[in-house]
């Protein structure tokens, strides 16, 4: 009698606590499938960033540089005004790099948002060197947008720049 | 050698005279935070769509962390029949976050040509007689641009959106 009546208790505590795990492990999966979304577009907009500037900028990949960045791009600059054709920016590539001196950017910080499913606002900023000595700072938003599973870069602001007064 | 002098030079004059956050009491801070009163104050918490479509430039670009990118008009209507829709229980209004907004002027030349708003706002949900309710607060990028003498919001990027803990 004893076993007949305790046997069946056990399974329901089994039961209740296999649901309680069930929920904790649903509300776990679900706040990390957000911050494991959250991770690749981290992951996936530094690398964009790298290859943009590590590769297209700093070593004059022009072909790189036609490839991230979008047709219908928008540069706001605070020095040289608004600029909204591709191919004045791979011409200002282009010039840059005929030029003797080796311009160069690095990464110093940025935060990357997400913007829907289709994009991102990647806040940051950078320091630009001149044969490798640093000569100004600079902040920068990038709106980043995916499109047919690749990442262009569609709105550009760059401000506040500001010199290293290291050389004068 | 000589150009490679003064390419060095026209490049380090460039880097050096950047610009700035403006200063509170800079006209251009003054402008563009009394734009953005007329944008929110006026504009949105009081749903006058006229002073929106005043404030907008014609090729206006919205872009939402929760929905996506619209123009003017997809914008206006989604105004209208959203938070301003007649007939609602509850308004929205907007906030601006005291002390989160920096100003930037965009020169061209030394010419400007625009600013470069950022800040952090909170909406809430208001109705009469009740306690305003919080709602999400986020981030936001305001691109102005100075079109014949007139400050209009061309791009609004607005992100980060964050729903706070009630207490």
């Amino acid at each position: 009698m004893t076993t007949k009546n305790t046997t069946p208790t056990v399974p329901m505590i089994n039961v209740i606590a296999f649901f309680i795990l069930f929920l904790s492990r649903q509300a776990a999966a679900q706040n990390n499938s957000e911050a494991e979304k959250m991770n690749l577009l981290n992951d996936e907009i530094t690398k964009m960033d790298s290859l943009l500037f590590d590769v297209a900028f700093n070593q004059c990949d022009a072909g790189q540089f036609k490839k991230i960045i979008a047709d219908d791009v928008e540069f706001y600059d605070d020095r040289f005004g608004l600029n909204i054709s591709k191919n004045n920016e791979i011409k200002s590539l282009t010039v840059k790099c005929a030029r003797p001196e080796k311009l160069t950017r690095k990464l110093n910080s940025c935060t990357i948002d997400k913007l829907g499913d289709f994009g991102a606002v990647q806040v940051g900023e950078h320091t630009f060197y001149i044969d490798g000595i640093p000569e100004g700072t600079g902040k920068f938003i990038h709106i980043w947008e995916r499109k047919n599973n690749e990442w262009k870069l569609k709105r550009i602001v760059s401000y506040e720049h500001r010199g290293i007064k290291n050389r004068l | 050698m000589q150009l490679k002098a003064i390419l060095i030079g026209v490049l380090l004059f460039q880097i050096q005279s950047g610009f700035s956050q403006e200063g509170k009491n800079s006209k251009l801070y003054k402008t563009i935070m009394s734009q953005d009163s007329l944008l929110f104050n006026v504009g949105f918490n009081s749903c006058d769509i006229v002073q929106f479509e005043n404030l907008l430039s014609e090729d206006f670009e919205f872009y939402h962390d929760l929905d996506s990118i619209s123009d003017k008009t997809l914008f206006l209507k989604n105004f209208k029949k959203g938070i301003c829709l007649s007939g609602k229980s509850y308004q929205v209004r907007r906030d601006l976050i005291k002390g989160s907004t920096a100003i930037y002027p965009l020169t061209k030349n030394g010419v400007l040509y625009g600013a470069l708003q950022t800040g952090i706002h909170q909406f809430f949900e208001t109705s009469a007689g009740q306690k305003d309710k919080r709602g999400s607060t986020a981030k936001f990028t305001h691109v102005w641009l100075l079109q014949h003498d007139a400050w209009k919001l061309a791009r609004s990027f607005s992100y980060d959106h964050q729903m706070k803990k009630k207490n």
